[in-house]
């Protein structure tokens, strides 16, 4: 009998042709389709060099160890591979066929350099003498046993095989495509938008940086590298993990692809091959533009607006009051937000206004990844100037953020900001600030406990939910986990929040065994779970259980699920639904019935198993009335859309949900957006009914 | 614009195993809220007992951690913030133990004491008392409460609710677990090192309570607390042994980083937890009881708390001082009639020379504590009775008593007769120049009323003083003829007069 799980990886590339699938859609605008292709092509990039990477190395360190699933790192490899394949070949003939010819039909055109006018032609050269050729810089591609060369990670380069017509000897070379010039160069002259690529430029111009030579031929190509790294083996099942974490620390390591047009001559594909040493699965021919990430850029050019969807604005929460301090709302009442469609912006309000504020004595936060010029960072060091205790943990391991986060990092530290650089062994990534204030000779503290990043940026795409209160036993714990993490205190116990790697997981089981309890003695028994991610074995196994006790579950799982659905006893009453829409679902909510009294929680962590052992998580119970019923109408939303949701299939695959018959149909992030909006406007309106003076203050 | 500054307070602990600080504030009900708690593990008890001095890196890491704290109390609005810090008292085995005193002192600015028994007693008291007020059951019931502590156990006998015997023991947590090297050990061999180890002190404490008819055994102290989720639902206080039984043998069964990672303890309280479990288990077995309590709470964050209030004696705790100092008092067969009448007449010349020798309160209780028990080494000899008395009551455990307090009280029974006090004496040759005039005026005033007491017939009924520019009179009621006392007074008010300056008269009633 096949193990009832299904690969990890394999399951990502369902998550991924979940996303494809939107750019399939006849439906959806044109740029928006754009988009989302490339959102898989870099979604592809960050999984082949972390997992396929660490897949690799396992495969020489550990062949005979297994996944979840029963795979072997080669069998996994090979399904990997095979699975690759076809999505990328899904990949292009969406380009090829669809994409681009209706993107001509719309006036944006992508053109070859050798089609173009003398003229034109002649415009791009001199772009390319004045701007291009000072940065090029060619490089020798050499044999094999000539020492390798460092070709660039994850850069579109161009390989020319070069004759020197006075000895008739060839060789070949490669030139990086310098990374300040654009990788899309518009074409003048012509009456749509037209474009050619960067290292079409770079090919056809060639000559010019080899002039006493002849070019035979011309290639780009793109590599991807992994790590050459010393491997860590206590735990082999979860040894891809480790990889992966460790990878992303590496910046130069041994390539695991690389990346051709169909086309390429085959003297250039033997050269790269030769110097890269990957063997033929690894080499990757496409039939068109290599490096379709970069095609994100297009989806937002200007003047081709109803070729887009319609953006939405994020809106006021109804709780905030601009014109009040917000510790003034939240010392009202607790306040719960859903991102973005209600706006980040009181979370940063929440921090200038503390750093301009003469009764907050310290502001503490942890920060994962931040946006390049935040507003956050800028509040931390103007409180840290103005004489207040602002003490950051900013994680230096997040992944590909590292030098960004090293940078402001240092900036902190100039302020006089305590700055800790994360917790050693673990990657901290919890979602927490704690504002301490002065109240009238008393201390009073507010926190704010999320589910993403202290981001302005990715607030904006992401779908989060942010909890503000200032009830004592949340901030309390805050205050205690601060302790923690910035090495003063050990983690002792906490009344509300439950954190990872100490309490979360034994917390998870307590309350999906209380379920599975209840449904034994007959009493309604239900759990409701949305994360990025579902792969840890002890979680599955404990939902396996708990529906076979009868507990019904329902699962929103955007990205990886090795749950496996369908016929098997353990999935009897389990359902499991993806949703895929214009922002990236990032929230992670758990809700476990307890005979109608719910424990609902928000937390940071996903159900993986590096999330609840190998990181500091944060879980947050919801107990709030208010913002509990809120959460509660959230996550019930999350399972009722069928127009961007898919349900998981016992293979692993998916399949999009369409409205029944006779049913409305309903999409989860246009309601929630509907729904903030409605909120706005009765808040609006119900502030230009009735009049509120500004009175002097009372006497005393 | 001008704040108000919140009235934060905090109390530090450095223990056996692990360094606290409990961050507290005054609401404006003058109720008091915790703020914070931190926590951090040093290996204190190890040095102590493993090697008998403190290691330098062990010193410097309590630095390092108490600096932490400073930070902390720092982000809570204050460099001012009143800290009382204290050193667990086995400290004092340290023969280095001053250098870490003096060190925080010098590095982070902080004065910081050496808890000692009498104030460890105390906050054991403390800790009893409210459980003893959660469980109304046990304050009609015969209980005993076992405090194990990593180089002491304290036991406290209660009955009815109030302390009827205490005693201590020189057996601990950690004291076991350095002196049998319990982490190179596991399983029923550790068990068997443990119980060998502790069998004799564990045999007294069964010699010395056997005939009480143990009800009740309360269990206190930090590792067995940290492990109680283990052992008891929450909210619930009662373990069968069994489940006693069965944590301890699964706890020694286990290495040490499977304790540490299951039980979520630091390494030096999971060197300790096996000793502490199998201490309480002997405990709870040789009583032959079927249950045992345990609370739920944190033992450290209740010991802060507790610190913080505990300086003050509360009259609570006076009474059951008074108490075991009458308990040890009719063990030596004192009159304790006489006793109590020189007690009362004490009481009321230390009130009525308050302007004479401006001691603090406490020092009349211990006057007290010192007029019940000056004639307990009679029971040895009546001959020269006042030596044995202040030997006896320095080899005697007296609840709540510190060791300074103790020696007070018995220097002052040693000086209710006989010679005056001489640098010459033992302990009164010990004590700094400000405590010697503390003895020489509290005996002074116990001789004053031991006179007045005479005839150990309590005819003396009470006494006013009326101090005079060069005399002071005593104004006695409950006699028309006080020739006896004034008889005594000639041969013991002359420390009176020598200290305080003035010459006694005695006045009865007209």
């Amino acid at each position: 009998m096949s193990e009832p799980f299904i690969n990890r990886e394999l399951s990502w590339i369902e998550f991924n042709q979940r996303v494809l699938n939107e750019a399939l859609r006849e439906d959806l605008p044109l740029l928006d389709r754009v988009k989302f292709l490339a959102i898989t092509d870099s979604n592809l990039d960050e999984f082949i060099q972390v997992r396929v990477g660490g897949l690799e190395l396992m495969k020489q360190s550990s062949p005979r160890s297994t996944d979840i699933a029963g795979l072997t790192p080669n069998q996994q490899l090979n399904a990997i591979h095979k699975r690759i394949s076809q999505f990328v070949a899904d990949q292009y003939s969406l380009l090829n066929e669809t994409l681009l010819p209706k993107l001509d039909e719309e006036g944006v055109t992508l053109l070859k350099v050798s089609n173009l006018s003398s003229h034109q032609s002649g415009n791009l050269r001199n772009y390319f003498e004045q701007s291009v050729l000072p940065l090029v810089s060619p490089f020798l591609l050499g044999d094999e046993g000539q020492p390798q060369v460092t070709i660039p990670h994850l850069e579109v380069c161009v390989a020319c095989q070069v004759k020197d017509p006075e000895s008739g000897e060839t060789r070949c070379v490669f030139i990086p495509v310098p990374q300040n010039i654009p990788r899309r160069l518009a074409v003048e002259g012509t009456d749509n938008y037209s474009f050619v690529l960067s290292e079409d430029v770079v090919a056809n111009f060639a000559p010019l940086v080899f002039p006493y030579e002849e070019i035979l031929c011309t290639t780009p190509f793109r590599l991807t590298r992994n790590g050459d790294i010393v491997v860590r083996q206590e735990e082999t099942n979860d040894f891809a993990d480790e990889m992966e974490e460790v990878l992303v620390e590496r910046e130069f390591s041994g390539p695991v692809r690389l990346q051709l047009p169909i086309d390429a001559p085959d003297v250039l594909v033997k050269a790269l091959k030769s110097v890269t040493g990957l063997s033929s699965r690894e080499i990757v021919s496409v039939p068109g533009p290599i490096a379709l990430s970069d095609f994100m850029s297009l989806a937002f050019i200007e003047g081709f607006d109803h070729l887009r969807s319609e953006s939405w604005k994020p809106q006021p929460s109804p709780d905030f009051d601009p014109a009040t301090p917000i510790f003034d709302d939240v010392s009202e009442k607790d306040c719960l937000l859903i991102h973005p469609f209600q706006s980040f912006e009181p979370v940063v309000r929440m921090l200038e206004e503390a750093a301009d504020d003469p009764n907050t004595i310290a502001i503490k936060q942890v920060l994962y990844r931040t946006a390049k010029n935040s507003r956050i960072i800028d509040a931390l060091i103007r409180a840290a100037e103005k004489g207040k205790q602002v003490t950051v943990l900013v994680e230096l391991k997040a992944r590909f953020d590292e030098a960004r986060n090293l940078g402001r990092a240092d900036e902190l530290q100039r302020a006089g900001v305590q700055v800790v650089y994360g917790v050693k062994g673990l990657k901290t990534h919890a979602k927490i600030t704690l504002v301490v204030r002065n109240e009238d000779g008393h201390l009073r503290r507010y926190a704010h406990l999320g589910t993403g990043n202290y981001n302005e940026s990715t607030a904006g795409l992401y779908t989060d939910v942010s909890y503000l209160t200032c009830r004592p036993e949340y901030t309390s714990d805050a205050s205690l986990f601060f302790n923690a993490v910035t090495g003063r205190s050990k983690l002792v116990a906490f009344q509300k929040l439950v954190a990872a790697p100490t309490h979360m997981r034994p917390r998870l089981m307590d309350l999906i065994e209380g379920e599975i309890a209840r449904a034994k003695e007959g009493a309604d028994a239900f759990i409701m779970a949305k994360v990025n991610s579902l792969q840890d074995e002890g979680i599955i196994r404990a939902l396996y259980k708990a529906s076979e006790a009868g507990v019904k579950i329902k699962l929103n799982v955007r990205g990886i699920c090795c749950l496996k659905t369908g016929d098997h006893p353990g999935a009897k009453n389990i359902e499991v639904v993806s949703i895929i829409d214009t922002y990236l679902e990032h929230p992670r909510i758990f809700y476990f019935h307890q005979d109608g009294d719910p424990a609902v929680f928000i937390s940071s962590a996903d159900w993986m198993t590096r999330n609840l052992d190998k990181r500091v998580e944060l879980m947050t119970p919801i107990e709030d009335k208010d913002c509990r019923r809120q959460l509660i109408d959230y996550l019930e939303s999350c399972f009722k859309d069928n127009t961007q949701s898919s349900k998981l299939l016992a293979d692993g695959t998916s399949q999009r949900l369409k409205p029944k018959k006779g049913q409305e149909s309903f999409r989860l992030q246009k309601h929630c957006q509907n729904r903030a909006e409605e909120l706005a406007r009765i808040s609006a309106e119900q502030k230009a009914a009735s009049f509120e003076p500004h009175l002097p203050p009372e006497e005393e | 614009m001008s704040l108000n500054h919140p009235s934060i307070t905090a109390t530090i602990h450095i223990g056996a195993s692990t360094v606290c600080m409990l961050i507290m504030e005054e609401g404006s009900d003058g109720e008091v809220i915790d703020l914070d708690f931190l926590e951090k593990p040093l290996p204190l008890a190890r040095d102590i007992f493993g090697e008998g001095r403190l290691q330098r890196s062990t010193i410097e890491h309590c630095v390092t951690i108490i600096k932490g704290f400073q930070q902390t109390l720092r982000e809570m609005g204050g460099s001012k913030v009143p800290v009382r810090a204290v050193t667990s008292n086995n400290l004092t085995e340290a023969s280095n133990g001053d250098v870490l005193i003096n060190r925080l002192r010098i590095a982070c600015n902080l004065p910081t004491e050496a808890l000692d028994d009498g104030e460890m007693t105390r906050l054991v008291y403390l800790k009893t008392r409210r459980r003893l007020h959660d469980t109304p059951s046990m304050r009609k019931r015969t209980t005993l409460v076992a405090h194990v502590g990593p180089g002491n156990t304290r036991i406290i006998l209660f009955r009815q609710g109030h302390i009827v015997r205490y005693n201590s023991y020189r057996l601990g947590t950690h004291r076991t677990s350095e002196a049998i090297d319990a982490n190179l050990q596991h399983g029923s061999a550790l068990l068997r090192m443990i119980n060998e180890h502790a069998t004799s002190n564990v045999s007294q404490i069964y010699y010395d309570f056997r005939d009480d008819d143990i009800e009740d055994l309360v269990l206190i102290g930090h590792e067995i607390q940290l492990l109680s989720p283990f052992l008891i639902k929450p909210d619930k206080t009662k373990v069968p042994v069994k489940v006693l039984r069965d944590l301890t043998r699964e706890v020694a069964e286990a290495t040490s980083n499977e304790r540490v990672k299951r039980y979520q303890l630091d390494y030096h309280t999971a060197e300790a937890a096996t000793p502490a479990l199998a201490i309480n288990l002997a405990l709870a077995e040789i009583f032959e009881l079927e249950n045992v309590r345990l609370p739920g709470s944190d033992y450290e964050r209740g010991l802060l708390k507790d610190l913080a209030r505990s300086s003050n004696l509360t009259k609570e705790f006076e009474r059951e001082v008074i108490r075991s100092s009458e308990t040890l008092a009719r063990r030596y067969e004192v009159n304790a009639a006489h006793a109590q009448q020189v007690a009362t007449l004490c009481r009321q010349l230390f009130e009525g020379t308050q302007e004479l020798h401006n001691l603090p309160e406490k020092d009349a209780f211990l006057l007290e504590v010192a007029a019940i028990l000056h004639e307990c080494g009679g029971f040895v000899t009546a001959q020269k009775h006042e030596q044995h008395s202040e030997y006896i009551i320095m080899n005697s455990e007296i609840f709540g008593l510190s060791f300074a307090d103790k020696r007070l009280v018995a220097l002052l029974s040693r000086y209710h007769r006989g010679p005056a006090p001489s640098p010459r004496h033992e302990n009164y040759g010990d004590l700094s120049a400000e405590e010697r005039i503390r003895v020489s005026k509290l005996a002074a005033l116990l001789r004053v009323a031991d006179a007045l007491e005479r005839t150990h017939s309590q005819r003396i009924k009470s006494v006013d003083v009326e101090l005079k520019s060069k005399k002071a009179i005593l104004h006695v009621k409950g006699t028309a003829d006080a020739s006896a006392e004034r008889m005594a007074l000639v041969g013991k008010g002359g420390l009176f007069e020598d200290i305080f300056g003035l010459p006694l008269s005695v006045k009865e009633p007209s």
